[in-house]
């Protein structure tokens, strides 16, 4: 019987059937009872293949691949590939046990601390190019030598190197400091010496207790009262 | 050197067999997946459901394909091919099982063998319909059984069957009509409208 016809019979009901249908079914069955008796038959079939689940056993296959490995003579071909990831990737140890694991890890690691490592480095190359930036600014720096004779054409004189000494007065140049003052008519230079001149005595408050007030780059104090015989009289007039 | 495993699922039957007779443990690995489990039910149902004895059979099978792969001819179907080992090797053992029981047709005998051991459609499907069928199957002629089961059941073409059988196409369709006609007249009794 064909296949389609098989699929007729588990399909259709013996009065849905077409008239060429009962043709090619007629050898097979006749009448409706015929019909569901045949359509028995194939359900049978069908639940058997279903329930048909059983499979060789694996004694079965192994030796059957004893029997291939000495026919063969060789044992299955191990590809390179296999055999590294065998060592990288045991599939018997735990995850985070498994080399390949822990040296991508590792690079994972590397990698995310590179910035930080690169970073000191690029700090220490920093600080190294500073200083040496530093001494060659120093190296730079002209070394002011005086020759006592420059166009000097005896080789056999040597040249005397002095060392110019700049004297505090000299290098610390006056400073003037235009200061306004209430009245239009007048205007005061003030001499500021630098660097500031700093006294004992001074306290470090621009506003003294003793009310005399004292710029921040001018100072002035009070003279004793023993020193101004007029303040020192008019203290001591008794009335 | 192979960097990528050649796709043996997508290979025939035929080329897989090629393989094999080359040495390649993969192919044979294939071909095992395709056809073990349908040889060993196939072995059941002809061999009185003798689970040892159709364990062995497939082993046996098997092992001729590797001990012996040049008996495959490469022109033909495997399927066919293997069927046909397959029911040769259940003819013989059915000649065996006749000479041991001094017997003519040990086959009801065998049967009655199978009740006592476990039975695999009781331990699926506990139905008394489904028993009566696989027990009337079971029952059949050997060439009539051999017939419907390679049809309705390993999905065989008549052309193919006729092949594995060594018969022509007209001797297949003979024996399926029979054995259709005789499986149906024996569940006669589970006809719904019989009963009504």
């Amino acid at each position: 019987m064909e296949k389609e016809l098989v699929n007729t019979v588990l399909e259709k009901e013996f009065n849905e059937l077409s008239s060429n249908e009962r043709i090619a079914l007629n050898d097979y069955c006749s009448s409706e009872e015929e019909f569901e008796q045949l359509k028995m038959v194939f359900l049978s079939v069908e639940a058997l293949k279903k329930s048909e689940t059983i499979v060789p056993r694996t004694e079965t296959k192994s030796s059957l691949d004893d029997i291939f490995a000495q026919k063969h003579g060789h044992k299955p071909r191990a590809i390179w590939y296999n055999s590294a990831l065998v060592v990288l990737y045991p599939k018997e140890k735990a995850f985070v046990k498994r080399p390949l694991v822990q040296i991508a890890a590792i690079g994972l690691l590397f990698l995310l601390a590179y910035p930080l490592i690169n970073s000191t480095k690029i700090q220490d190359l920093t600080e190294t190019q500073l200083a040496e930036v530093k001494v060659e600014k120093q190296n730079a720096k002209p070394s002011r030598v005086k020759t006592s004779n420059p166009v000097s054409t005896d080789s056999n004189v040597e040249t005397v190197i002095e060392p110019i000494i700049y004297t505090r007065s000299e290098h610390a140049d006056p400073i003037y400091e235009e200061v306004m003052v209430a009245t239009a008519e007048m205007s005061v230079e003030e001499y500021i010496p630098e660097p500031e001149v700093v006294f004992a005595a001074e306290p470090a408050m621009a506003e003294r207790p003793d009310g005399i007030y004292t710029g921040s780059s001018t100072i002035t104090f009070s003279q004793p009262a023993s020193a101004q015989p007029q303040v020192f009289d008019l203290l001591t007039s008794t009335f | 050197m192979k960097i990528f495993r050649a796709q043996h699922n997508t290979f025939s039957d035929e080329e897989l067999m090629q393989a094999i007779s080359k040495g390649d443990k993969r192919a044979f690995d294939e071909l095992y997946n395709r056809y073990a489990a349908a040889l060993l039910r196939y072995f059941m149902r002809m061999l009185w459901k003798d689970r040892e004895k159709s364990e062995d059979f497939v082993h046996d099978l098997f092992a001729k394909i590797v001990n012996k792969p040049e008996y495959f001819d490469p022109t033909r179907s495997f399927k066919t091919w293997v069927y046909s080992v397959a029911n040769n090797m259940c003819k013989n053992e059915y000649k065996k099982a006749e000479v041991r029981k001094g017997m003519s047709n040990g086959l009801d005998n065998h049967y009655a063998l199978s009740d006592t051991s476990v039975n695999v459609m009781n331990e699926v499907q506990d139905s008394f319909f489904q028993e009566a069928f696989v027990k009337n199957l079971a029952e059949l002629d050997d060439k009539h059984k051999e017939a419907f089961s390679l049809r309705h059941i390993e999905g065989l073409s008549i052309k193919e069957i006729a092949e594995v059988l060594e018969i022509n196409e007209g001797t297949v369709k003979s024996r399926l009509f029979y054995a259709t006609k005789y499986l149906a007249e024996s569940l006669k009794e589970f006809n719904p409208i019989e009963n009504r």
